[in-house]
């Protein structure tokens, strides 16, 4: 069933037409989902702090990816499972404000600079040393545009426009007075911080959802991880995206850019943990074809074969767990003992049956992020996989657990990492969360901590026995099979989808909403592409409920007895 | 036999590949069973055989051309004269006597004779290797048909008709301690690791690469393919400098440098049949070809996958004496002739390094030669190769390799 179909749908059941909705539902559905229109409540406007991807897209949308940012970033947070959900709760450093100073300085000296300024700078200027008000009053609402991703108010336009000024007063030169406005725009909070605004919807009674602009930052973020582009902010000054057609014109036009791959990479990226990349660390001796070019290769394998199967294939999310799928380069061949033909980039290759390997959760990525440096680790294997991948959440061992017979890999009595964590799980304090972790985990023992295969450790043929639920497997292909049959692997992808779009939880209000969410994924036979494109043309992604920000800060002040 | 298809290979011609896979055992851990019958190997340990211990040279060793200088009347230090002036005058002095008739003899090798030069005759030097020629042969005796008299090394286990004449050139020149360091007690499959030569070839300067096909059993195996081929990548290393194995190579793909035998393995030893094979070499920028005649391999395989043993044939004079001394017909990275000056220059230098000098050489060469007698003359052309390797389990791709920057040259 179509966005503009499901959006008509809604705004029948609105107006009361719950029989001609339901009907107009039925026939556009394989699975008669039903879109819930009572509880379209949304949650509060966030404001939420750029990515660092974001960060990078936005500067290179608007300005050329030939401007530098030199600048370091701050690590993300990561709340409930997403980064995306923390960059609505992070704060700012002063470190992070220090590189966000920075990479304004950079970003606005390189706009101005003599290569990029008759690209860059919107009107001719005659003498640098004249200040040109009409060229400074169109160069900070044109650019104040993109980057707030709304029109400047006239005092906000004003105030940049003084500064620069200000700034030709004191370095005579006009260039120099753009930069010094650029710069300005560049660390102000309205472009480093996604700033939702509500407004009342006409469609729904007593009901709030995002202001035109808003809604199409949230749009753009979510399936471009860019801010919007001008024909996206015209059309929300246009009001489009409050009318079924106009919205749906416009996520045609983004899902169909080549920018919907990027954000759905981005996304994927968060959901896997890929920032852990950046301290995935492997001991040299035990593991010798470990270096940065396999880390790097096999995050982008896994990026590569959820694209190629979701997207170029429009594909079963589901798949994605039993997948064969192998895009190889040759450092990446090394660990998998395959061979790759082609000595720079990509080939596409296949896992054979007797490889072991089957779904992403076999793959380098997974495998030797969700382990240790010198050993692999059915608890953390296992661990992700329940967060990851079924939206489960196990909580942090206890502060005085025993590792020492799980670190004694030497030990010729326990030679597998079975038999030391069945020592290990005597102990009444493990047993709870290991009996949730080790059973997915030893499954995939045999791969090693890098990922390469094994079918020994210490001399012991490794049992890669296990189950998930109640329901028995061996090894990686059997687990694929389960994560791939579990009905929780869907729901969590939607749960995480929508959280990553809102950057926040899931309130109660919305549990109804996420339900036909899944019935839709499920009736599209769990394409992802249709899922989203479901979740962002319905009314309950903008909705949201009256508290601006500056509500829920006075309100939070109110809570906790501050009376400044 | 499984196949393995690749697409979107660009820069590369689009194939089918055999999967490679190693020993059974090495095989076993890889989980795929079915891959049984190619294995690819890419050598890593390479070096030409010496004599074990101590080297013997009755008649003393070999001297460069500054080293005849020295001993000449004229080459005597002066009384008083500075050290940095000696030096410079000997060099001088070793350089006037490389050249004859205005001419170089490292560029002109024919030109004169070298009294100076010796090589290893004791027929009592026991080495490593095998024999080529089916024979146990003695200078004085009879030559197996196809070579000339010669006289072969003891085996270090004690076998006879060891043929090396290429050591017979050399053991005699160069320097006489890095023969001694040798441990005179070795006796394993193998001598001891040369790293100059492995530098070169670790550093991507050139590489081998051997496949076996048909392999049903790597213990006893009464027909197996077997490719030889010049590696056209660079050999990946781990952070200690170990080569990594199940790395993936291109075979080079000019015919010239393809070698195809049929081999059998009894009792876990690989043993070929002749073939021709060639080789790239690298010496300070210049590129050369190192031909080897009715190559021969014998090589056994370890536990962990590794195949070791020796690859042995017979080297033809000019192309030795052109990789190895004179560096004639050397080529810069396009194929054109790398310049005369430089090729002479190094080759003189080198000969004074090496104690020896390049005239020297080539007439011993043709003295030693004992194989591919031409047919006219009678006279031998090829001399008996012994080189050891180690070769590690890899997968051999046949396609055109292309470096990251021929974009560049295209342009």
């Amino acid at each position: 069933m179509s966005g503009n179909t499901l959006w008509k749908c809604a705004v029948a059941r609105a107006a009361g037409l719950l029989l001609g909705a339901g009907l107009c539902c039925a026939a556009g559905a394989a699975v008669a989902a039903v879109e819930p229109t009572v509880n379209v409540a949304g949650g509060p406007p966030l404001v939420r702090r750029l990515t660092e991807s974001q960060y990078r897209a936005t500067v290179a949308d608007i300005f050329g990816a030939d401007i530098p940012v030199v600048g370091r970033f701050e690590r993300g947070l990561r709340s409930d499972g997403l980064i995306a959900v923390g960059t609505g709760e992070a704060g700012l450093s002063s470190f992070s404000l220090e590189q966000y100073d920075i990479n304004a300085r950079a970003i606005a000296a390189a706009v101005v600079s003599e290569a990029h300024r008759g690209d860059l700078i919107p009107c001719d200027i005659g003498d640098p040393a004249v200040f040109d008000k009409s060229c400074a009053d169109r160069f900070v609402a044109d650019y104040g545009r993109r980057l707030f991703r709304r029109p400047l108010s006239e005092q906000e336009i004003t105030l940049y426009v003084s500064s620069a000024r200000a700034a030709q007063e004191q370095l005579g030169d006009f260039y120099s007075a753009l930069e010094f406005a650029l710069a300005g725009m560049l660390i102000a909070p309205d472009f480093l911080l996604r700033i939702e605004r509500a407004v009342p919807d006409a469609s729904a009674p007593a009901g709030y959802r995002l202001d035109a602009y808003s809604s199409a930052t949230r749009l753009s973020y979510f399936l471009t991880g860019s801010a919007p582009d001008p024909e996206l902010l015209d059309a929300a000054e246009r009001g489009e995206l409050n009318t079924p057609e106009g919205l749906q014109r416009q996520v045609d036009r983004l899902i169909a850019s080549p920018r919907f791959e990027l954000a759905l990479r981005d996304f994927f990226s968060d959901m896997l943990y890929f920032d852990l990349f950046a301290d995935l660390a492997k001991d040299s001796v035990i593991y010798p074809a470990f270096n940065s070019e396999v880390a790097a290769d096999s995050r982008e394998q896994t990026l590569r074969t959820i694209t190629n199967l979701l997207l170029e294939e429009n594909g079963d999310y589901r798949d994605l767990f039993t997948t064969r799928s192998a895009p190889l380069t040759r450092s990446l061949g090394i660990v998998y003992r395959m061979p790759v033909a082609a000595r720079n980039g990509w080939s596409m290759g296949e896992f054979s049956a007797a490889s072991g390997r089957a779904g992403i959760q076999s793959q380098v990525s997974f495998l030797a992020l969700h382990s240790h440096p010198g050993r692999s680790s059915p608890t953390l294997r296992g661990k992700a996989m329940r967060e990851i991948f079924l939206c489960q959440h196990i909580p942090d061992p206890p502060a005085d657990v025993d590792f020492t017979g799980i670190n004694d890999t030497a030990n010729p009595v326990r030679p597998t990492a079975r038999d030391r964590l069945v020592a290990h799980r005597t102990q009444p304090a493990c047993q709870g969360c290991h009996i949730l972790m080790d059973p997915l985990g030893l499954t995939l023992e045999n791969f090693d901590g890098l990922g390469g295969f094994r079918s020994k450790e210490n001399g012991a043929v490794i049992d890669v026995s296990g189950s998930l639920d109640g329901r028995e497997f061996v090894a990686a292909e059997g687990l694929g099979q389960a994560l791939h049959d579990h009905q929780q692997t869907p729901r969590c992808l939607v749960d995480k989808l929508y959280r990553s779009a809102v950057g926040r939880g899931i309130a109660e209000p919305e549990q109804p909403f996420l339900d036909y969410l899944n019935q839709s994924f499920a009736g599209s036979g769990y394409r992802v592409p249709d899922l989203i494109r479901t979740l962002v043309t319905s009314p309950s992604f903008f909705a949201v409920t009256g508290h601006s920000p500056k509500e829920q800060i006075t309100d939070a002040r109110a809570a906790s007895g501050d009376q400044t | 036999m499984s196949i393995y298809r690749f697409n979107d290979l660009r820069g590369t011609k689009p194939l089918f590949l055999a999967t490679a896979c190693v020993l059974a055992t090495a095989l076993a851990s890889a989980g795929d069973a079915a891959a049984q019958e190619t294995a690819g190997f890419v050598v890593h340990e390479w070096g030409g055989v010496k004599a074990r211990g101590q080297t013997v040279c009755p008649d003393g060793r070999s001297l460069g051309y500054r080293q005849i200088f020295e001993q000449s009347a004229e080459g005597q230090r002066l009384e008083g004269e500075a050290d940095a002036d000696y030096v410079k005058r000997a060099q001088a002095g070793g350089n006037a006597l490389a050249v004859k008739d205005g001419k170089n003899l490292c560029a002109n090798p024919g030109l004169a004779p070298d009294p100076y030069y010796r090589t290893m005759d004791d027929a009592a030097v026991v080495s490593w290797g095998i024999d080529l020629d089916g024979r146990v042969s003695t200078r004085d005796g009879a030559a197996a048909p196809g070579t000339c008299p010669h006289q072969d090394f003891t085996g270090v286990a004690g076998e006879t008709g060891v043929d090396n004449q290429y050591l017979r050139l050399t053991g005699c020149t160069g320097n006489p301690s890095a023969d001694e360091s040798e441990d005179e007690t070795e006796t394993g499959w193998l001598p001891p690791p040369q790293e100059a030569l492995e530098n070169t070839m670790l550093e991507g300067g050139w590489g081998i690469l051997i496949e076996l096909t048909g392999v049903d059993d790597f213990e006893n195996d009464d027909s197996v393919g077997v490719g030889i081929y010049a590696n056209s990548d660079p050999i990946v290393l781990s952070a200690q400098r170990e080569p990594i194995p199940y790395a993936t190579y291109a075979a080079d793909q000019d015919p010239r440098f393809r070698g195809v035998a049929s081999g059998r393995i009894v009792d876990g030893v690989l043993i070929t049949e002749p073939t021709d094979v060639r080789f790239h070499w690298l010496v300070a920028g210049m590129h050369l070809e190192r031909p080897l005649a009715h190559a021969r391999i014998r090589a056994r395989f370890t536990e962990d996958g590794v195949m070791e043993g020796y690859l042995a044939g017979y080297t033809p004079v000019e192309a030795l004496y052109d990789l190895q001394y004179g560096f004639r017909n050397a080529t810069n990275d396009k194929g054109e002739p790398a310049p005369a000056a430089m090729m002479t220059a190094i080759a003189t230098g080198a000969a004074s390094a090496m104690n020896r000098t390049c005239n020297g050489a080539y007439e011993a060469m043709y003295r030693l030669a004992d194989g591919d007698p031409d047919p006219k003359t009678g006279r031998c052309t090829s001399l008996s190769t012994q080189y050891f390797f180690r070769a590690t389990p890899a997968f051999i791709a046949q396609v055109e390799s292309r470096g990251r920057n021929d974009g560049l040259l295209e342009e």
